[in-house]
């Protein structure tokens, strides 16, 4: 495991602030990152049951529930990257490097860096039906900025490949660059997005 | 045969502030591949919500279990069980275990949940008469006839 | 980044020519191939000693096979 210091920016004041991003921890810490958001989640039920919010506007993964789930991810195949700042978890991500080949026709069989979660913390969403703003910003940006790194290190020249919720689909297209694929059979009913090198080093500049 | 080694992009602050911007005009930036895999993310939005929870509260009911029993039997949280009869999103092993418990197929009852893909059409079908008949308004049961008036004598005095 | 060691490999001439067609066809560096060999090594042992079975399928020729690792 290795740790760096990243800025993130806290949203009250727009100023930066310095963080921690840890590289490759460990499958059980994820379950710890899960345990500081689950009971925020719960809240946030709460609000929006109490707002009377239809269920399709609340956040799509507000109901994910992560205790005894990640008992899987003890490879080296698999990296859990998360950035912490005062002892609390702001955004996690975790990637594996073997189990996804590219699919798009320029990388097509070749390795990808499959991206295969990234969250941010729920006090980090923004969910204007009740009135919560992100506390914490430009963390999507920052852990797509290491995936692509990561995706260099093993030699994949930044090629990536995601399952974006469909509320996210858009930050995928738009701001980082990806092509969308469409839903594939193992697509879980998610849309699949790749990046290819030249997406990534143009995102990198 | 060393590898360049990338270091990692300094990324200066105006980036970050621009790159922020930006990412506040996206509602989400959750990547669910993980999440999928582990039931967590339902295949397809429900296409009668609240069949799932009501199927589960009618026939619990009718088992004689309260809700504390039947998540003692299937091994899960009674506040699972409760939010599952409140039509929450539920995610497949709860679906699993509810159904082994109720004695329910678990693959339709994963289908009304939508856990997995709604393709049995003669279900589909049944899921939307029950909901219709679930919502039409109908004449008080004994007990709720019984629970009704016990309130409200209650808030009259 | 996780630091890296350098060691020096002896491959037979075969062997060097297959790590270099993988290399090219991958669209790695030699390197970057034998990390990957490494880490789909450790993935497929991982899940042989959780009780798993490696099965290839071949889905037109409705044939699969059962690989003894």
């Amino acid at each position: 495991m290795s740790t760096q210091p990243i800025q993130i920016i806290r949203a009250s004041d727009g100023e930066l602030v310095e963080a921690k991003l840890y590289e490759g921890l460990r499958a059980v810490d994820l379950t710890l990152v899960e345990r500081q958001w689950g009971s925020w989640r719960q809240e946030l039920i709460r609000k929006l049951v109490g707002a009377n919010v239809e269920q399709s506007k609340w956040p799509q993964s507000l109901h994910w529930d992560w205790s005894n789930k990640v008992s899987q991810l003890q490879l080296l195949a698999v990296q859990v990257n998360a950035i912490d700042y005062e002892n609390e978890w702001q955004a996690a991500m975790v990637t594996d490097s073997i189990t996804h080949r590219g699919l798009l026709e320029i990388q097509a069989g070749k390795p990808i860096l499959y991206v295969d979660y990234v969250e941010t913390a729920p006090w980090n969403w923004q969910v204007p039906e009740i009135g919560q703003s992100r506390r914490y910003r430009g963390l999507g940006e920052l852990l797509m900025t290491n995936a692509i790194e990561c995706s260099f290190d093993l030699g994949f020249k930044g090629r990536l490949g995601l399952h974006a919720l469909p509320q996210a689909e858009s930050f995928y297209v738009d701001r980082i660059g990806m092509t969308p694929l469409g839903k594939n059979p193992e697509s879980y009913n998610l849309n699949y997005f790749e990046l290819t090198e030249a997406q990534a080093t143009m995102y990198l500049r | 045969m060393n590898d360049k080694q990338t270091t990692r992009v300094q990324r200066s602050a105006e980036w970050l502030k621009n790159a922020a911007d930006a990412e506040n005009q996206f509602p989400s930036i959750s990547v669910g591949g993980l999440v999928s895999r582990m039931g967590m993310y339902p295949i397809a939005a429900p296409i009668t919500p609240m069949v799932f929870g009501e199927l589960v509260n009618l026939i619990r009911r009718k088992s004689g279990l309260s809700i504390e029993q039947l998540a003692l039997l299937a091994n899960v949280d009674a506040t699972d069980v409760e939010r599952a009869e409140r039509s929450f999103p539920v995610d497949a092993g709860l679906v699993q275990r509810l159904s082994d418990v109720l004695k329910l197929p678990a693959d339709k009852m994963a289908q009304l949940a939508g856990v997995s893909e709604l393709t049995d059409h003669e279900l589909a079908t049944a899921a939307k008469r029950f909901e219709t008949k679930l919502r039409t308004p109908m004449i008080l049961s004994t007990s709720e006839e019984s629970a009704l008036n016990e309130i409200m004598a209650t808030m009259k005095s | 980044m996780a630091e890296k060691r350098t060691m020096t490999l002896n491959l037979t001439d075969s062997e060097m020519a297959v790590l270099e067609e993988l290399a090219e066809s991958k669209d790695l560096t030699k390197t970057a191939v034998i990390r990957q060999a490494i880490r789909l090594f450790q993935l497929v042992e991982h899940r042989i000693a959780n009780g798993e079975k490696l099965f290839f399928e071949n889905k037109k020729k409705k044939t699969s096979e059962l690989m003894v690792l």
